[in-house]
């Protein structure tokens, strides 16, 4: 036992005395927790879109007063031009959109005559350009809406008694005033509560996910020296030496693990540090949780390496086993958007059922008994890892 | 056997920043002679060699390969070398084969005469019958082996041999030292680094002595110790010895000193050669018995030591050292 | 020149020699582009289902009276969303406690007086509680408030038919009042579809027709290759420093080879092995997944050809400022990595902000990216991708260039 808790510290000096070491271990995690921060969080984002606004020559009163309205719409730097010069623009990605509005807008409003509103959209902008005609789908949806209120007033009043021309121009002018002050205050309205009263931004997410992708390329590190001893012969004198097999495997795993508590806290330590996460407001479950991913991290890297040969292809098929499965369960983005059946094959993966108990740590402030499942399936894998490794390594003599 | 310069150096300065690795060094080696450049680690030899193989530029002075000046007229100087670095500079993932062709190819040896060529320089390092096995399946002797193989794919009029012998078995430097005299025999000229004496002495023509970037000495191994006046003792033991010998030995003109001390007789000569058949005559004549004799030639050590008044041994690795005479001798 | 050739078919011959090659160049990057496609896809070229999806909602109905059952059925109407409904009188602090722990997306609350209040006319508030991490939430939230227009429109148009016969003609007299009111309410819900006016969004370039050309397979396909190509090619750096460091270099620089003819020769195998997995994957993307490349194949050439140089230039001088192999490694896994999350090769640039995207363009990743959207999306021709294509070769002959000045054998 002290043999082997030695063989662990005789690991952990060298690892972290390496700084390329550090550099896939913190840095990378961090650096890239940074970008995306960057990228997404605080007021950075989509505050600004580029829209090209298109107006008939001789526009009508409603299309003059819908151009203004539009133009005003805070998210939009709207420039009016006319529609080929809104084309070309929208196609060589200057703009994000053009909207060009029809003529006959007061008459489908008035009338019910059909009128389209044409959403000219850069092929290049997956999500700005689609922002654009989602706004302009709640204008036409108010214009239509408000129009078939105007008309069914209309019908109303006249199936009682017929309306002079007077009457008519009249009630038109009352019905814009009276639509504008109804319209604007909704006798059913929608409070939403965002369902956390947490502070969570960007870095929250991606912190843990990618704490859990590099955690792995770490372990992938350590598990790999297994091969390296025994291709330098430092193997073949600690055997030479009165130090069993069991008791290397068990100094590596131990080396492993320790290394992977150490990364796992730091990386806790530092994203609470440098990028204000706040990991709830139960510090032994957040423990509890970093130390059994460790210990996940530590076995599933050490399967990896005793079902390779060569220090080599512990490297090659372990990194891409890792990339594969970190796509999958979502260490390189937000699962929650693909499809449910990729989530069902995500539920396959250690590092799914990571995120969903730090998930449940930062977003819902859950405590050990919210993460008990996590921790459960986790400690599940590590054993059944454990146990094939041992295995693999006695049956398939990598050690020898 | 002396031919023409095929190595000239001239005034050889090369410094890496404060740090002066070779100070004014000249020399020069002719055609088909082996010429050591002997030294302990960090004499400067392998910053010698790097700058006659066009690796590093000189700071200062010439050096010349046929003629051929090695920083401007680089790439025509290179095809007259052949090179054999330190470290088994060949892709361990290819065959021997393969490692040979594609260095043949880089020195420019014609495609058609290429396989002939790797099949007689494989014969002459002894391994034609491994020629497609991988180099990272040798063992080190053979990696050596392989390694000077491709210094003479293009049949080069100069091989540069780096301490070729560091670091490995005593049979495997026996016969990459016997390769190195026997492609010599054939005519090719040698310049070979070591910081082991026995294998200068045993192989090279002239040798030339550096320390701390200077060349110290250059002659043969008779001319070195001939010039710091280094004398061959001859101690002999035997019965019935008088004075009368000790004046006769006194009176020879080769002798420089004798001194005696009961049965054992201490002469000092520069010409031991000569002397002995004519000293155990002399014994045998007089009546004396002669019980043994021994000799004591000067060596590079103690040229080494005489310049540099430190032994060259201490610096090295003396196991090494010692296994090395018994290989050369034994 | 012949020389060159020989090394760089010497080289390529030592990289196929490794079976793990073929893996890291082609393998990997087929199967992350297929997976990320399939995640995102849902339009923009082929995969993915088609059908439409509906999402869960859960509602908590408090109402005492019919209004609140009247909503919802109008909601479950509109078929976009499947409704969980929960029972009991604290269904709402159990909707809600759903939401927070993560196992719904999202949940809506009718309040107890929900009818009493529309009866009453009063504003009346519903609650619904959103998950913050999930997309679904804005599908859903979108459902309900299509639904909440056209019943506000019918009620709007109620009181103001009551409203404007008042206006004209004087108040009316209860009977006729809700005559009125439910003759507009009744034309509202009848009328209500078509719509007057409508959108229609039309997608410029050639890509006219496919939904969001930022996901699916026609953004990751080009993605992932200019992401593999850049992973792998700097990996190759590693080469550069096992040569110098087993002197199979210093020994190159021995035999009668130009010392350019050296570089050029790493430049040239690493340019080669790059435009292999390059082609290798636009052909699968075309092929498997039928992502469709443009219009221009010269211009698809050029931009590929100038990213290739800059990443084999940036390959070779890295090999040449790092140490050690380790040290070559991990410099090109965070040189890498940080360019594609830099460039918008993991999420479009669009959506970032404008340092962010000014960052995108210091690296050579943002403009090749704009290179492919520009043939991809836009369809551009060889001139449309000339200034990135100028770019990419300005960072070629950067990389270079510093590669050169660099290179050593020792």
């Amino acid at each position: 036992m002290m043999k082997a808790l030695h063989i662990a510290i005789k690991d952990l000096r060298i690892r972290i005395r390496d700084r390329n070491t550090l550099v896939l271990m913190l840095l990378l995690p961090i650096g890239l927790t940074a970008i995306i921060g960057f990228a997404f969080g605080g007021d950075s984002g989509i505050s600004s879109i580029g829209v090209a606004l298109v107006g008939p020559e001789d526009g009508d009163l409603l299309t003059n007063a819908a151009a203004g309205l539009l133009s005003q719409v805070e998210l939009f730097d709207a420039e009016v031009t006319t529609e080929d010069e809104a084309r070309e623009a929208v196609a060589s990605g200057r703009k994000s959109a053009a909207i060009v509005l029809p003529e006959g807008l007061i008459d489908a409003v008035l009338e019910g005559a059909p009128a389209e509103i044409a959403v000219l959209q850069d092929p290049a902008s997956g999500i700005k350009a689609r922002i654009v005609e989602t706004m302009v789908e709640r204008f036409a949806t108010s214009a239509s809406a408000g129009g078939i209120v105007g008309r069914a007033i209309f019908d109303a009043v006249e199936a009682e008694r017929p309306i002079t021309e007077a009457e008519r121009w009249q009630l038109t002018g009352w019905m814009f005033q009276w639509m504008y002050e109804t319209w604007s205050e909704p006798a059913i309205a929608i409070e939403e509560a965002e369902a956390e009263t947490r502070d969570v931004d960007v870095h929250s997410y991606f912190a843990p996910s990618f704490a859990v992708l590099f955690l792995l390329f770490t372990m992938l590190a350590s598990a790999k020296t297994i091969h390296e001893e025994r291709e330098s012969g430092t193997y073949g004198r600690l055997m030479a030496s009165p130090v069993g097999r069991s008791t290397f495997i068990a100094g590596k795993l131990m080396g492993s693990y320790a290394l992977a508590a150490v990364q796992v806290l730091l990386l806790i330590v530092l994203g609470s540090l440098l990028f204000g996460i706040d990991w709830g407001s139960h510090p032994v479950a957040v423990i509890v949780m970093a130390l059994v991913t460790a210990a996940g991290a530590a076995s599933l890297a050490i399967v990896i390496a005793s079902v390779a040969r060569t220090a080599r292809q512990t490297d090659n098929v372990g990194t891409a086993f890792i990339l594969m499965m970190s796509l999958l369960g979502g260490s390189m983005w937000p699962i929650e958007q693909a499809p449910a059946s990729f989530q069902n094959v995500a539920r396959f993966t250690f590092n799914y059922w990571a995120h969903s108990g730090f998930k449940k740590l930062v977003f819902y402030d859950a405590g050990l008994a919210g993460i008990s499942q996590e921790i459960l399936i986790i400690l599940a894998m590590s054993i059944v890892f454990f146990g094939a490794s041992v295995l693999l390594l006695s049956r398939r003599q990598v050690l020898t | 056997m002396r031919g023409e310069p095929i190595i000239e150096v001239d005034g050889l300065v090369k410094r890496y920043g404060q740090l002066v690795a070779v100070d004014a060094v000249s020399f020069v080696v002719n055609e088909g002679e082996i010429f050591g450049l002997l030294g302990p680690n960090g004499a400067g030899k392998t910053t010698t060699i790097s700058v006659l193989s066009c690796l590093t530029p000189p700071t200062a002075g010439t050096a010349k390969i046929a003629g051929l000046d090695v920083t401007r007229n680089s790439l025509a100087a290179r095809s007259k070398i052949g090179v054999v670095p330190q470290e088994i500079a060949l892709y361990p993932t290819l065959t021997a084969r393969d490692n040979l062709v594609f260095w043949g190819r880089m020195y420019g040896v014609p495609e058609r005469t290429l396989a002939e060529r790797i099949d007689e320089l494989l014969s002459v390092v002894q391994l034609a019958e491994r020629a497609g096995g991988r180099i990272d399946t040798f063992s080190g002797g053979m990696k050596r082996r392989i390694n000077i193989a491709a210094g003479l794919i293009h049949r080069p009029d100069v091989l540069f041999l780096d301490e070729p012998t560091v670091g490995i078995d005593p049979q495997t430097r026996r016969s990459i030292l016997d390769l190195v005299k026997d492609l010599n025999a054939s005519g090719l000229t040698v310049l070979y680094t070591t910081h082991y004496l026995e294998e200068a002495e045993f192989l090279c023509d002239r040798v030339g002595i550096m320390d701390e970037g200077k060349m110290l000495a250059i002659g043969t191994r008779a001319e070195l110790t001939t010039s710091i006046g280094a004398t061959t003792s001859i101690d002999v033991r035997a019965d019935g010895l008088d004075d009368s010998i000790v004046d006769w030995l006194s009176s020879l003109e080769q002798v420089t000193d004798v001194a005696r001390d009961g049965d054992d007789l201490t002469i000092n000569t520069t010409a031991e050669a000569n002397l002995l058949p004519v000293i155990v005559e002399r014994l045998a004549a007089g009546g004396a018995k002669v019980h043994s004799v021994d000799v004591k030639v000067p060596n590079l050590e103690s040229v080494f030591l005489h310049l540099t008044g430190k032994s060259l041994r201490d610096e090295g690795d003396q196991d090494a050292a010692a296994t090395k005479t018994n290989a050369l001798h034994g | 020149m012949k020389k060159i050739l020989v090394i760089i078919a010497h080289n390529l011959r030592l990289i196929a020699a490794d079976r793990s090659t073929l893996f890291w160049l082609l393998a990997m990057p087929i199967a992350f582009t297929f997976v990320l496609g399939l995640a995102f896809s849902g339009g923009g070229g082929g995969g993915g289902s088609t059908d439409p999806v509906r999402y869960g909602l859960t509602v908590a109905n408090l109402d005492r009276g019919p209004q609140g059952e009247a909503l919802l059925a109008a909601i479950e109407a509109a078929g976009k969303i499947d409704l969980l409904p929960i029972d009991g009188a604290d269904a709402g602090d159990t909707a809600l406690e759903l939401v927070q722990k993560g196992d719904r997306s999202a949940a809506l609350v009718i309040p107890p007086d929900y009818s009493e209040r529309l009866a009453r006319r009063e504003r009346v508030t519903l609650t619904f509680h959103r998950n913050p991490e999930r997309m679904n939430p804005y599908v859903t939230r979108q459902a309900i408030d299509e639904v909440l227009t056209r019943l506000r429109a019918e009620g709007t148009a109620g009181i103001g038919a009551r409203t404007a016969y008042a206006e004209l003609r004087g108040e009316p007299p209860p009977e006729l009042a809700e005559r009125l009111s439910s003759r507009a309410s009744a034309y509202v819900a009848e009328n209500w579809d078509p719509p007057s006016v409508t959108v229609a969004a039309e997608r410029l370039g050639r890509t006219a027709g496919s939904d969001v050309p930022s996901m699916g397979f026609n953004h990751s396909s080009p993605a992932m290759a200019l992401m593999y190509v850049l992973l792998n090619g700097l990996m190759m750096s590693i080469a550069l420093v096992d040569e110098r460091r087993e002197r199979t270099l210093a020994r190159l620089f021995t035999t009668p080879v130009a010392r350019s003819s050296i570089i050029v020769a790493n430049l040239g195998w690493r340019f080669v092995i790059g435009m292999l997995q390059m082609w290798i994957l636009i052909a699968f993307g075309g092929l498997a997944l039928g992502v469709d490349w443009g219009d221009s194949p010269v211009g698809l050439v050029l931009v590929t050809v100038t990213y290739v140089a800059a990443v084999a230039g940036l390959s070779v001088l890295l090999g040449s400022i790092s140490r050690s192999s380790r040290q070559a490694q991990s410099a090109a896994l965070v040189l890498s990595l940080t360019m594609c999350a830099l460039g918008g090769l993991w999420w479009p640039l669009e959506i970032t902000p404008k340092l962010y995207q000014a960052a995108g363009h210091a690296v050579p990743t943002g403009w090749a990216m704009d290179a492919m959207h520009n043939l991809v999306s836009r369809g551009y021709s060889l001139a449309g991708v000339a200034p990135q294509a100028l770019v990419l070769a300005l960072f070629a002959i950067g990389f270079t260039v510093a590669a050169t000045l660099t290179f050593r054998h020792e």
